[in-house]
């Protein structure tokens, strides 16, 4: 059997390396966060769930806060067999629960039997599907994953159900974190309010619901200590609020009212942090299972050309968003441009509609585009209802409510759909196998081809990371070429933070890793 | 007076169960399947649907989830949140608390501006204050609360720095001062209007002239006899107010980060988060009704007629 090394091509050293200008110690952080719906790993569902539970625990592995490369947390090493099916993690012997005992590979076995057994019942179980067994302890059958195990005090093995060589970026989501049976049999409630992890920060007090997440530096953190004496998560569900509170001085980050980001970036300057692209892609989705839509790409095409992205990003999102080019956003480890990227084109779109049968839109019904309301769509939707209307196709915008958009959205019934696709991991995998993979439960357009169902395969098999980047992208030219989607825009950032915050980087996933901040004052 | 009162608290019971009765209905109409809801933008598998189903015990026929809501509901039990799985209780005690002490602060700065400055008007009536106030007072009711609201914390939050933003912070007095401040102006802009029509009845009646004509002084005349007589409809209101201040405020709770009740309802609706909402709900109502006997109980201490009318039946 053949070894193969993973991570940049050697085995990972996991530790952070020290930091050239060395940060100074103490001070409360205040950060503005949206209530989150858990900070319990199993059920993490949300960013703000994802902010905290980060600086709570610590899983086998993390990112690289600026290349989102994959590097290792609590896992020192790691490798899998050649069918890149079997994977092997062994652990640092160093790390601690806040409650001072060791963590060791039987914690991350009991963490996710727990998020994958029917009774837990969690809304993020899906995470955990690529692992053996995993279906049966979602049905309750069995109370463990067949296959996981600990054959040594601080060795991890993992089989999984299909070969799948992005398997260590998966597990740098919270819900992969090791934790401590002992904390969690002292009752589920009690856990939910207060996690016991093994992260740089621990639980400084209950969380107070819709009120603060207080936590405070863990000193027997195996890496690098945090520089912060702790972090006040000042919960807060109205930007424009927050963003007050900010300038009264009452808050050291802060995300930018939509419609300010402007006078904010002139005012703020370098704290303004706007327009780095995360790993949420807004997209208009074809529903490709209905007339006009199936089996018709060049009308697809057509009005991919037509729709002007770049005013979409520029002026409603005011430069925070970045226009998509690509399905794959920009922030993940070694990103190109595809060819098919649809640059703005009337008299391309124009040609191709001919080509479709429907010159100057004729023949075509009045296109339905739902979406759901409330979540500062209109302004978009408007511009490609104009955009259209220049191409000779008449648009209806439909802002459902949640509930309702959801119901619409399993029914099918509508033509186009407004979605946010939000990747769980920086992996071209999050975004093309679970979207277009023909039998992915979220492939909501319907599309299936055969040849980019075999690439995403390949790809998954391939443990050479040059090789796989090659797969996934030429499945994404394919993709995109079929165009079940118009890609619209990358979600970026938008915030500001106090002029005594140093070290404050947003990684690609939407957080920001508060052990590495420091406050000058 | 305490046995109207035992009857009037009995008289709630039916009430709260037909709230209970009614948002099983509507939240059984309303699309969406909160198991759905809960799984975000991913599209979950049948397996962690039905998972999600029995964990929030939303399996079976609606009437048997009733039921066992009921039997539920007899122990004291309210069961827990969809979203955060956290008891409705402890949610309610924990939200409740803030919205009443803001409630309450509102409710005191709602009287003491709109009674001073109704009467003020009605007594001075057409005079440049009348106008004024009834200019304000316009302003006021036109506003949107969440306008008025960030006008304040740009002018006393970042301005003036003479009053924290918004949240409780550490729940100090200070913290309270601005939402309450908005709140009751809100409902004082209205009421100061009843104060003044009702004032200006009173003074008007036959009595006043009487009593202006015995050469009475007229501080007497307006505070004893005018006001008194015109306290009945403004109390009604103010009571209608309150009820309004605790639950309705969800503009104000936004607007300032207040950890309250309006904002968790709100967001219980959105998630379909039957628990807390019928929680919420009942627990709202039963204020509501509490304040609404309070103030029938001090309309009938003000006016003889109605206390008599409870007590002997008597037709008036």
């Amino acid at each position: 059997m053949t070894l193969v090394l993973v991570a940049a091509g050697c085995v990972s050293t996991g530790g952070q390396a020290k930091q050239v200008s060395a940060g100074k110690s103490g001070g409360i952080f205040r950060y503005f966060l949206g209530e989150p719906v858990s900070i319990d790993p199993a059920f993490v569902l949300d960013g703000e769930g994802l902010q905290v539970a980060k600086e709570l625990f610590d899983g086998l592995v993390d990112y690289d806060p600026k290349t989102s490369k994959v590097k290792g947390a609590v896992a020192v090493r790691w490798r899998s067999n050649k069918a890149a099916d079997e994977w092997t993690f062994w652990l640092k012997e160093d790390v601690r629960f806040h409650n001072g005992r060791s963590v060791e590979a039987k914690d991350f076995v009991y963490a996710w039997n727990r998020v994958a057994a029917k009774k837990t019942a969690s809304e993020v179980a899906y995470h955990l599907a690529p692992i053996k067994g995993f279906t049966q302890v979602q049905r309750g059958k069995k109370s463990k994953m067949s296959g996981l195990s600990a054959p040594e005090r601080y060795v991890l093995k993992v089989k999984l159900n299909y070969p799948f060589a992005d398997f260590p970026t998966v597990l740098g989501h919270p819900v992969f974190s090791p934790v401590p049976q002992e904390e969690v049999a002292k009752g589920q409630a009690k856990f939910a309010l207060s996690p016991v992890g093994n992260g740089p920060f621990a639980m400084a007090a209950p969380w107070k619901h819709q009120r603060s997440i207080s936590v405070k530096r863990f000193d027997d953190y195996y890496g690098q200590p945090a520089y912060l004496d702790g972090v006040d998560f000042q919960i807060n569900d109205n930007d424009q609020g927050g963003f007050l509170q900010f300038q009264g001085g009452g808050l050291d980050y802060a995300p930018i009212p939509g419609g300010q980001i402007g006078v904010v970036r002139e005012q703020f300057g370098d704290r303004a942090v706007i327009g780095q692209a995360q790993q949420i892609l807004n997209l208009y989705g074809f529903n490709l299972r209905k007339a006009p839509f199936k089996g018709n790409a060049k009308l697809r095409q057509a009005i991919n050309y037509a729709v002007n992205r770049k005013v979409i990003a520029d002026e409603i999102y005011e430069g925070a968003f970045l226009s998509a080019g690509s399905i794959v956003p920009p922030g993940v480890v070694d990103y190109r441009t595809p060819k098919a990227n649809y640059r703005y084109s009337l008299v391309r779109a124009k040609s191709l509609l001919k080509q479709a049968g429907h010159p100057a839109g004729r023949g075509l019904p009045t296109i339905k585009l739902v979406y759901s309301a409330g979540r500062g769509l209109d302004g978009p939707a408007q511009i490609f209802q104009e955009n259209m209307r220049a191409l000779g196709i008449k648009v209806r915008l439909e802002g459902l409510e949640r509930g309702a958009f959801i119901k619409a959205m399993m029914g099918g019934d509508m033509s186009m759909f407004a979605a946010g696709w939000s990747g769980d991991y920086p992996s071209r995998d999050s975004f093309l196998y679970s979207l277009f993979y023909s039998e992915s439960g979220d492939n909501v357009f319907g599309y299936a081809n055969e040849k980019v169902d075999e690439l995403i395969i390949e790809a998954r098999k391939s443990l050479d990371p040059e090789d796989r980047r090659r797969l996934y992208d030429e499945a994404q030219e394919l993709i995109l070429k079929d165009a079940p989607l118009v890609p619209l825009t990358f979600v970026g950032t938008s915030f500001v933070h106090s002029p005594d915050a140093q070290g404050f980087v947003r990684t690609a996933m939407d957080n920001t890793p508060l052990d590495r901040v420091w406050l000058t004052d | 007076m305490l046995g109207y009162t035992w009857r009037r608290l009995l008289g709630t019971l039916p009430i709260l169960l037909g709230v209970t009765v009614l948002l099983f209905l509507l939240l059984q109409l309303l699309p969406g399947d909160p198991a759905r809801l809960l799984t975000g933008d991913r599209t979950p598998s049948a397996q962690t649907i039905t998972n999600l189903q029995e964990r929030l015990e939303v399996t079976g026929p609606l009437y048997v989830q009733y039921i066992d809501y009921l039997g539920d509901l007899a122990r004291g039990n309210l069961g827990a949140s969809y979203q955060t799985q956290q008891p409705v209780i402890d949610i309610i005690g924990q939200t409740l608390p803030n919205s009443l002490r803001l409630a309450v602060l509102a409710f005191v700065i709602e009287l003491a501006v709109a009674i001073p400055a109704g009467v003020i008007a009605a007594v001075k009536r057409d005079s440049l204050f009348d106008r004024f106030s009834f200019l304000l007072t316009t302003v006021i009711i036109a506003l949107p609360v969440f306008l008025l609201g960030l006008f304040f914390q740009l002018l006393f939050g970042i301005r003036l720095r003479w009053l924290p933003v918004a949240g409780l912070g550490d729940g100090s007095f200070q913290y309270h001062l601005m939402p309450a401040l908005v709140l009751g102006l809100m409902a004082a802009a209205y009421l100061a209007r009843v104060v003044r029509s009702a004032m200006l009845d009173a003074l008007s009646e036959d009595y006043i002239l009487a009593a202006r004509a015995n050469g009475l002084p007229a501080r007497r005349i307006i505070f004893l006899h005018a006001l008194k007589n015109a306290l009945p409809p403004v109390l009604a209101l103010a009571g209608l107010h309150f009820g309004f201040l605790i639950g309705s405020s969800i503009a104000v709770e936004t607007v300032f980060s207040w950890p309250g009740l309006g904002r968790r309802l709100y967001n219980a609706i959105l998630y379909r988060d039957r628990p807390l909402i019928v929680g919420v709900t009942l627990t709202m109502s039963f204020l509501f009704m509490l304040v609404n006997l309070i103030v029938d109980l001090m309309q009938a201490w003000l006016n003889p007629r109605v206390r008599l009318a409870n007590r002997g039946r008597i037709d008036v």
